[in-house]
């Protein structure tokens, strides 16, 4: 009994007429779906949790695509806020909903760029962001420098091959969830991934490893 | 393994992605011989190993916490749980059906304000009068058509106008039309059809006739053969009420 009050916990609130109210709370470890589920029925822990497994993909995704915290900030408002408004546009029977969310999270972020014209903006936090703490100053600058211009080099790619990397490499999903997310083949992943990387080494040679630069391939 | 080949498998060899065990090998000794691949995969394991330092220094990240806020604010809200795709079909149904009855009243009281006493036939004897040779109907019919409506001239007197109307009346239960409400256009009508458990008697006790609209399709759940290109348009029928308000028979009007 006592197991079973602990796998279901509950809530207990008193109500406006003092009255205690004990209302079943969803589990942390139910899938998306079923959270999603009582989120329709208007239960907002349900909420609340499926947007805390969430939101830090969508926001690192946002992040990492268009360089800007605030812009992050505002996909990952607008994602969520779509979710509450249309969820019932979400079919499970064509993709997880993590599929979904980074589609729509996708979609936002290249109407984005394209209608502001958004240049990644390298500003302070972001850099402060990604420093961590060390005993010695000096390697974690270079450190910091390193990290910040690989940053800099997905940030200039093209979208088509920026997207594929930052989901395949920096999210580490598979070529298939990849392929869900942007609405594509597999191997059109795999080979804009290659192309992608290729022109990541491309960019960031010179300031590895001071040598010319081979011969460019064209990748347009 | 060729360098083609290589070129194919270098990103899953590079990220230490899960590959064929015999491929991974074949990869693996073609960079033994070959100094150009085995630099490239040098050079993509490098990346690899900046792309996880990036992403590692990123994971930490989420959005700020006023986000949440302010989504939890707008889902409240949106609390009211938005309709199923089946709920709405059936509030769309009930909505049209409700639509569709509410236009019916509408068209009754309208026509029942319109016409006045000649609309709404009360039909008291239960035997009709005779029908008259159709020269003599016709004659009076046009004879009928010159004179003005009763609405229309409202300083007659009350007897001569209730004598207008019982012959409108008698004529309407004779020759089993409507009413004069639009005498000018000629009118093709089924037989009367009982409604429900109406039997034939019943219809020829008399009562009041009612001029309504209806869609098409009502008319095949009396057997009449309907178009089903234009089920949706509307048609006109002559509902005829007993003496206790219910419908007993209905005829549809062309």
């Amino acid at each position: 009994m006592r197991e079973n009050l602990e796998l279901c916990p509950t809530v207990a609130r008193n109500n406006c007429d003092g009255h205690r109210i004990i209302r079943m709370k969803p589990e942390e470890n139910l899938p998306d779906n079923e959270l999603l589920q009582l989120m329709r029925a208007g239960d907002e822990e349900a909420f609340t949790l499926l947007y805390r497994r969430r939101q830090a993909a969508i926001y690192r995704f946002a992040v990492q695509m268009g360089g800007s915290p605030a812009l992050a900030e505002d996909v990952t408002q607008e994602v969520f806020l779509a979710l509450i408004r249309e969820c019932h546009a979400f079919d499970p029977g064509r993709g997880s909903l993590s599929a979904f969310l980074f589609g729509m999270a996708r979609n936002q972020l290249l109407r984005r760029l394209q209608r502001e014209r958004f240049y990644a903006q390298i500003d302070d936090d972001a850099k402060e962001d990604g420093a961590s703490a060390s005993v010695e100053p000096w390697e974690d600058f270079l450190r910091a420098e390193a990290i910040e211009s690989v940053r800099k080099a997905v940030l200039s790619l093209p979208e088509r091959y920026r997207e594929v990397v930052v989901l395949c490499d920096l999210e580490e999903m598979s070529y298939v969830e990849t392929g869900e997310i942007l609405g594509c083949a597999l191997g059109t992943v795999r080979s804009r991934l290659h192309r992608g990387r290729s022109l990541l080494i491309e960019k960031l040679r010179p300031t590895n490893d001071q040598q010319p630069a081979k011969a460019a391939r064209c990748f347009a | 393994m060729n360098c083609q080949n290589f070129e194919n498998v270098i990103n899953e060899l590079a990220r230490d992605q899960i590959m064929e065990a015999n491929v991974r090998e074949q990869a693996v000794g073609h960079c033994r011989e070959c100094e150009s691949c085995a630099a490239t995969l040098g050079e993509q394991k490098k990346l690899a190993q900046q792309l996880n330092e990036l992403a590692a220094a990123m994971h930490h990240l989420s959005a700020p916490s006023r986000v949440e806020e302010d989504l939890l604010t707008a889902f409240r809200s949106a609390k009211v749980p938005a309709a199923s795709p089946r709920k709405r079909w059936q509030y769309a149904i009930a909505a049209s059906v409700l639509l569709a009855i509410t236009t019916i009243g509408v068209i009754w009281f309208i026509s029942a304000q319109e016409a006045g006493p000649i609309a709404v036939v009360p039909v008291q004897d239960s035997n009709p009068p005779p029908s008259k040779s159709p020269a003599k109907q016709d004659k009076e019919d046009k004879k009928e058509t010159d004179e003005p409506t009763p609405r229309s001239e409202p300083k007659r007197s009350p007897k001569a106008r209730s004598k207008g109307v019982q012959r409108l009346r008698n004529e309407a239960v004779a020759n089993n039309r409507p009413t004069a409400t639009t005498p000018d256009i000629e009118e093709i009508t089924t037989e009367f059809l009982p409604i429900g458990y109406a039997v034939a008697a019943n219809v020829q006790e008399g009562g009041q006739v009612v001029r309504v609209e209806l869609p098409r399709y009502a008319m095949a759940r009396f057997g009449l053969p309907v178009n089903m290109d234009r089920y949706d348009e509307r048609v006109k029928a002559d509902v005829l009420l007993g003496a206790d308000g219910m419908a007993r028979a209905i005829r549809f009007v062309q």
